[in-house]
């Protein structure tokens, strides 16, 4: 049956307006304020008769009581929430979260443009210019911050 | 697929049964789980134990767009996720059915493939929707294959390359495999082939368009009309072909709303038709509205005899286009062939206008008499163009065979006017026959009778300019017949222009004309062989008329059938009428048999129109003064003069 779906879309793909967003994760929001982010792509949703959502993701399988379930919605975010539970925050151009601003995070910035390093390792901290990705303008940000030009959580 | 993007795609799909709906997850806010019970999703509100999965892909969808794919005994929906919440998508097996809510107010494409011997596509909207037909192959043994309740413009896209096939069951309740309740515009360059078992092949209750893109459209059976529209048909492109046929190839009815536009009407200006239909009194184009035709090419065949109507207690036969209305024809080209009894290239009720075009109408069968009755209700004759109104023929060329017993080549029952245009006839009766008037101003007109009249008028006969080459058979029918034998409403020939010879039995002698200066004419009485050319000289010896007879008068002469009664010599000789603009009242001239032609000399069908067409003169027979209204030039061994 997917084939079949397959060749729909073929059917089905024709010039209209088409977004070109990919999100990394679908967000499971329950009514206690718990958010569980799983890997969006290849995920799969059933239902069972008990009210139970199973889910299967890159990274496993998780269960969610629908009668628990409040929302879902995709997002970049990959934090859980747990509530009461202060999330933590990290300097910006702290890239290897280890409080500090420092060459170090300067030299991580430096590998992944070269192909050293991968920015996935470090959760979104390498896009210290909240671009959305990581290019030079993160090693400008890093030197500002290091110059004492800029800097905040 | 559509990978126009360097990004990268994702889609959420919802999957219900043969139903999925495809969402594009940058298009989506929070999702709400609403009493644990359900997922509302942009809108649409899923039941969660109707839902078989939801899954995340990085394919990429369009918007707008529903897709249906048939395989055997199962059709699966694709539903564009921006649009679900307005469609209600409905399968059992591969029975689908589509609707669209009110509140829809952008143009949806449906797109249709696969194969299915058992299944069916019905879409029902209020609003104008793009219907793809993409090498679909779907027969519905209960109903109609594919049928579009949706009233607004359903724009019909033939893919490229591909081709659709629908059938229909038999005995059932449907108008048409394919059916159409909006107005139907077919585009694109794929191919559409119907078989309708039931009914019609194509049924559209509003206008079906065909734009020049347009492929083929093929009926290849059909229990009635291959193709039976409401409203209009216009045809700019593509071609249809119509056979197998219980009834027309193409029927075009009015509307109950009078204010519709171009309401009954077919409009042609490119493309092709070819019909083929064999049942009694059957039409290969019928309109109840006006035919235009400015181009295109048409062929349509009739081969069904005639058959009684019980309810306007008259003869029907077949006709090749059939009009309830005018029918005005500047372009393009016809080819009619009717071969069965009664049957007739042109049927009209309103006025012919014909400018331009070539128009070949061949019709072999022979009258078809119903019963025993002697009237013309009984009877249906066949005809080459039969027309209730006027005729004028203002350009064009028309050519008309007719072969069969009682078959006139062009009748008009009301006045019929030649101003331009090359009109040549053969025909077994009346080769051309108008009830009142018929008025010939220009053109070149060639009629051969074989047993009537050649040019007949039923009231005067008046000829004013072009060319004219007219036989009749021999005694007693004529080259030019008008009513002058009708004391209850006499006619008569009026020569006043024109170059024209006109040979028969007999002919009606040219009267004169109030208010009108007549053209001389000379009259020859006598025994003219197949190819001799006569000549007409000036008294210095200058040839003004020449003319090389083509046809045989054998001897024996004879009645036509349904001709006049008395009797009459017959000997193979004939009257011949002769006139030119260069035959000058009170010249003398000399009229010559045997005469040579020379090489090159322009003819119409053996009329050297143009003057100065003799190397030789041949032997005379006689010189006279040209005189009005006309001179006997000789009158030796027969001819009657009426």
């Amino acid at each position: 049956m997917r084939h079949s779906i397959i060749l729909l879309l073929l059917a089905v793909a024709v010039s209209f307006t088409v977004r070109a967003d990919a999100y990394g994760y679908l967000r499971f929001v329950q009514a206690d304020g718990t958010e569980t982010a799983l890997a969006a792509d290849g995920l799969k949703i059933t239902f069972d008769t008990e009210g139970v959502a199973s889910v299967t993701h890159a990274d496993g399988t998780a269960t969610f009581g629908l009668d628990a379930l409040k929302s879902l919605v995709f997002s970049d975010d990959g934090e859980n929430v747990t509530p009461g539970v202060e999330p933590v925050t990290y300097k910006k151009g702290d890239v290897n979260a280890d409080g500090e601003v420092t060459s170090a995070d300067l030299a991580i910035v430096v590998n992944i443009l070269a192909g050293l390093d991968d920015a996935a390792n470090y959760e979104g901290r390498a896009d210290v210019n909240g671009d959305n990705d990581v290019t030079a303008a993160d090693i400008a940000a890093i030197v500002n911050i290091l110059a004492g030009i800029d800097g905040e959580e | 697929m559509a990978l126009g993007s360097a990004y990268a795609q994702q889609t959420m799909w919802v999957h219900q049964g043969q139903v999925h709906y495809a969402y594009t997850t940058s298009q989506l806010d929070t999702m709400p789980v609403v009493d644990a019970t359900s997922l509302t999703v942009l809108g649409k509100t899923f039941e969660l134990a109707q839902v078989d999965s939801i899954n995340v892909t990085s394919e990429e969808v369009a918007d707008n767009a529903i897709g249906v794919s048939y395989a055997g005994d199962k059709a699966q929906v694709v539903v564009s996720g921006n649009i679900a919440t307005h469609i209600e998508a409905t399968v059992k097996g591969a029975h689908v059915a589509v609707l669209q809510d009110g509140d829809v107010a952008t143009e949806y494409t449906y797109t249709l493939s696969g194969t299915s011997t058992n299944g069916s596509f019905y879409q029902d909207g209020s609003y104008k929707i793009t219907l793809r037909l993409n090498g679909l192959t779907l027969t519905n043994p209960d109903s109609a294959a594919i049928n579009i309740r949706d009233g607004k413009r359903i724009a019909i896209e033939l893919v490229e390359g591909t081709t659709t096939t629908l059938v229909d069951g038999a005995n059932g309740p449907q108008k048409a495999a394919f059916m159409v309740n909006g107005h139907s515009e077919f585009k694109s360059g794929g191919a559409l082939v119907i078989s309708g078992n039931t009914k019609h092949g194509f049924w559209g209750d509003e206008y079906v368009e065909l734009k020049k893109t347009v492929g083929s459209i093929t009926v290849n059976k059909a229990v009635k009309d291959g193709m039976s529209i409401n409203q209009y048909l216009e045809m700019k492109g593509g071609t249809i072909t119509i056979s197998g046929v219980g009834d027309d190839g193409i029927q075009v009815d009015l509307t109950d709303d009078e204010t519709d536009e171009l309401n009954g009407q077919v409009i042609i200006s490119g493309g092709t038709i070819n019909v083929a239909v064999t049942a009694a009194a059957a039409k290969g184009i019928n309109a109840e509205g006006e035919i235009t035709i400015s181009g295109g090419s048409i062929t349509a065949t009739t081969s069904g005899g005639g058959t009684w109507d019980s309810d306007e207690s008259k003869t029907k036969a077949c006709a090749g286009i059939k009009g309830d209305k005018t029918i005005d024809i500047s372009g393009g080209t016809l080819n009619l062939t009717s071969t069965g009894a009664g049957g007739k290239g042109i049927s009209l009720d309103g006025v012919l206008t014909v400018s331009g075009g070539d128009i070949t109408i061949k019709t072999s069968g022979n009258r078809y008499t119903y019963g025993g009755g002697n009237s013309s209700d009984y009877r249906s004759s066949p005809k080459g163009i039969k027309c209730d109104a006027d005729i004028n023929i203002n350009g064009g060329n028309i050519k008309v065979t007719t072969t069969g017993n009682y078959g006139e080549g062009i009748e008009s029952k009301a006045i019929l006017t030649i101003n331009d245009g090359t009109v040549e006839v053969n025909s077994y009766d009346d080769g051309i026959n108008s009830k009142s008037d018929m008025n010939i101003n220009g053109g070149f007109v060639f009629v051969n009778a074989s047993n009537n009249d050649g040019i007949d008028s039923n009231h005067d006969l008046n000829i004013d300019g072009g060319v004219v080459v007219t036989y009749g058979a021999s005694q007693p029918e004529c080259g030019l017949d008008a009513a002058d034998d009708d004391r209850s409403n006499p006619g008569y020939v009026h020569i006043t222009g024109g170059t024209l010879v006109a040979v028969g039995g007999g002919t009606s002698y040219p009267r004169a004309f109030t208010g009108h200066t007549l053209q001389p004419v000379f009259i020859y009485s006598g025994s003219v062989s197949q190819n001799t050319s006569l000549a007409l000289n000036d008294a210095s010896g200058n040839n003004v008329w020449a003319f090389t007879q083509l046809r045989s008068y054998t001897s024996g002469g004879g009645w036509a059938p349904g001709g006049p009664g008395g009797g009459g010599p017959g000997g193979g000789s004939q009257t011949i009428v002769i006139s030119s603009p260069k035959i000058t009242s009170g010249s003398t001239y000399t009229l010559y048999t045997g005469a040579t032609i020379k090489s090159g000399a322009t003819a119409f069908h053996g009329l050297y129109y143009q003057g100065d067409a003799v190397q030789s003169n041949g032997t005379s027979v006689g010189s006279k003064a040209a005189t009005t209204p006309y001179t006997t030039i000789s009158s030796s061994g027969g001819g009657w003069n009426w």
